[in-house]
């Protein structure tokens, strides 16, 4: 209980003058070893892409075309029904720049960074449906509610801006199966877990304060619920998710007049927008988001993550992975080329990867309109800077691109590589809970030695 | 407080009917919009706004404002 006359001197003190709580102390933290990575920025492109028809060509699958193909196992996807047929891909392939990448023509952008990249064509998840895969790829656990790896990331190396939180999602305006769970920060405390800001009009809902509240007053305001509450932490030290509102108060305000600032890309010369191919369809809007991301991490946001989506293809894959491509292509181009220009990428982490890949097959959905399956078993992820292995492909898939074949890893030990270029050992960024220590990887993994530069 | 939100003239909110909505259609990958109305909106009866209020009421509820927001009103001990 707050005594009464505690309580009218606090209403009606005016605290303006005092400085914030130490619980506002900058937190960073420090690696467990030398880090290649200090940033990540994560292009998720939620629906699962497929390899086959972007950046794993399969020749194979010409000679077999609409040839019929028995599907079996557990990871066979809960949509797949009556007869299957091979299907060959609409999209054509190139190798690209010194390094022979190939890529598929229609990247018209991204081929001309192919030697900043980064191939790898061995990662396997365990899940055949989107909302489990999302959660296993952002997470590391199938079943949502564990922290997302940015929250890990910001949990073990700290915010280097306190005007901004340490994780920023930039979603589509529908958010990915799973939702918001994708960027929860699960047991965390929860000052870890992302905060979605849109690219354009209000870029955080309810950040604005009310009409006639003048920054002076809102201040004041905020001095006096801080010390309410300061003395109500008092008898709840352990309680995580009260000292987070706390901070979360104080956050946003500092972020009101940060944020606005921030998303406001007329700041960036016109060539630079241009780059990034705003202003103009298909392109303006998730080319806001990488130029947003650019600012974010530039300001020392640790972890932002990007969504596009969806690459659900089950029919018309040429018309719909074409148009997507057209989304993103320049934009991630752009990005790549202008974190090299100002020398960020060389210890910001890209990464670019759906849920899983596709299958090499599809059944006879919507007459002769190919698509593809769900296909847990293989896909390709690729990385830019951060400390990945440029200019190289990684790992083999069969020749009909079913399945991961050579350097064959679980989603587990990709998170264990990440986490290691950002300094951190899976095994010692654990988080007590449930009776167990926790981590990001689950129970443990290997590293992917063969992306490490 | 009253005397500061005396001061203070507030435009009346009106409300919303309809809400715009985005989504990516799976078979072209094309981003579609389309308007949907908002049903319950029909017969909503919207809370009272500061532009509806007296510049004592304004003052007080941002006092509540604050005290709602503190951490002891979400602890049950």
């Amino acid at each position: 209980m707050i005594p009464r006359r505690d309580f009218l001197y606090g209403l009606g003190a005016s605290l303006g003058g005092v400085a914030f709580s130490s619980l506002l102390a900058e937190e960073s933290a420090k690696p467990h070893h030398a880090a290649k990575a200090k940033r990540v920025i994560f292009l998720m492109m939620e629906g699962g892409p497929s390899h086959i028809d972007t950046f794993d060509p399969k020749p194979k699958l010409s000679e077999l075309h609409l040839k019929e193909f028995q599907r079996g196992g557990k990871m066979q996807s809960a949509t797949a029904s009556g007869k299957r047929y091979f299907v060959q891909s609409p999209f054509k392939f190139q190798k690209c720049g010194a390094s022979g990448a190939t890529i598929a023509t229609n990247w018209e952008h991204l081929s001309k960074v192919a030697d900043d990249l980064c191939f790898y064509r061995g990662c396997q998840v365990e899940s055949v449906n989107h909302p489990t895969a999302m959660f296993q790829m952002n997470t590391g656990n199938r079943l949502g509610g564990d922290p997302a790896f940015g929250a890990w990331a910001t949990y073990g190396l700290g915010s280097e801006n306190r005007d901004l939180p340490g994780f920023v999602v930039l979603p589509e305006v529908s958010h990915p199966q799973g939702g918001a769970a994708n960027w929860g920060s699960g047991f965390l405390p929860a000052n870890f877990q992302g905060t979605p800001i849109r690219p354009s009009g209000n870029p955080i809902l309810d950040l604005k304060p009310m009409p006639g509240l003048t920054p002076e007053h809102q201040r004041a305001n905020l001095d006096l619920l801080r010390t309410l509450n300061e003395t109500h932490a008092k008898d709840h030290p352990a309680q995580s998710d009260l000292k987070a509102r706390m901070k979360s108060y104080e956050l946003a305000f500092r972020m009101q007049s940060v944020v606005p600032e921030l998303v406001d890309i007329g700041r960036e010369t016109k060539a630079t927008r241009d780059l990034y191919g705003i202003g103009r369809e298909p392109t303006d809007e998730f080319g806001r988001k990488c130029l947003l991301a650019r600012r974010l991490v530039e300001k020392g946001v640790r972890f932002v993550q990007i969504y596009a989506g969806t690459w659900d293809s089950h029919d018309y894959i040429e018309r719909a992975h074409g148009s997507l491509v057209k989304r993103v292509d320049q934009p991630i181009a752009a990005l790549i080329a202008d974190l090299k220009r100002t020398g960020l990428l060389k210890d910001t982490l890209v990464v670019w990867a759906g849920e899983f890949g596709r299958s090499p097959d599809n059944g006879v959905r919507m007459g002769t309109a190919f698509g593809r399956d769900h296909n847990p078993k293989a896909m390709t992820i690729w990385f830019a800077g951060g400390g990945t292995k440029a200019g190289h492909t990684v790992g083999q898939t069969d020749e009909t691109g079913a399945e991961a074949v050579e350097c064959v890893h679980y989603v587990r030990d990709l998170h264990v590589t990440l986490l290691h270029l950002l300094g951190l050992d899976d095994n010692k960024l654990t988080y007590y809970h449930g009776g167990r220590f926790k981590q990001l990887s689950q129970f443990g993994g290997q590293m992917i030695r063969e992306i490490v530069a | 407080m009253t005397a500061r939100h005396g001061k203070l003239r507030f435009e009346r909110a009106v409300s919303l009917k309809e809400v715009d909505r985005e989504a990516v259609e799976e078979n072209t990958g094309e981003k579609f919009r389309y308007v949907e109305p908002l049903e319950m909106a029909a017969d909503f009866v919207a809370d009272l706004a500061p532009a509806d209020c007296t510049a004592e009421g304004r003052g007080l509820a941002e006092v509540c404002l604050v005290l709602f927001n503190a951490n002891e009103f979400l602890t049950v001990e």
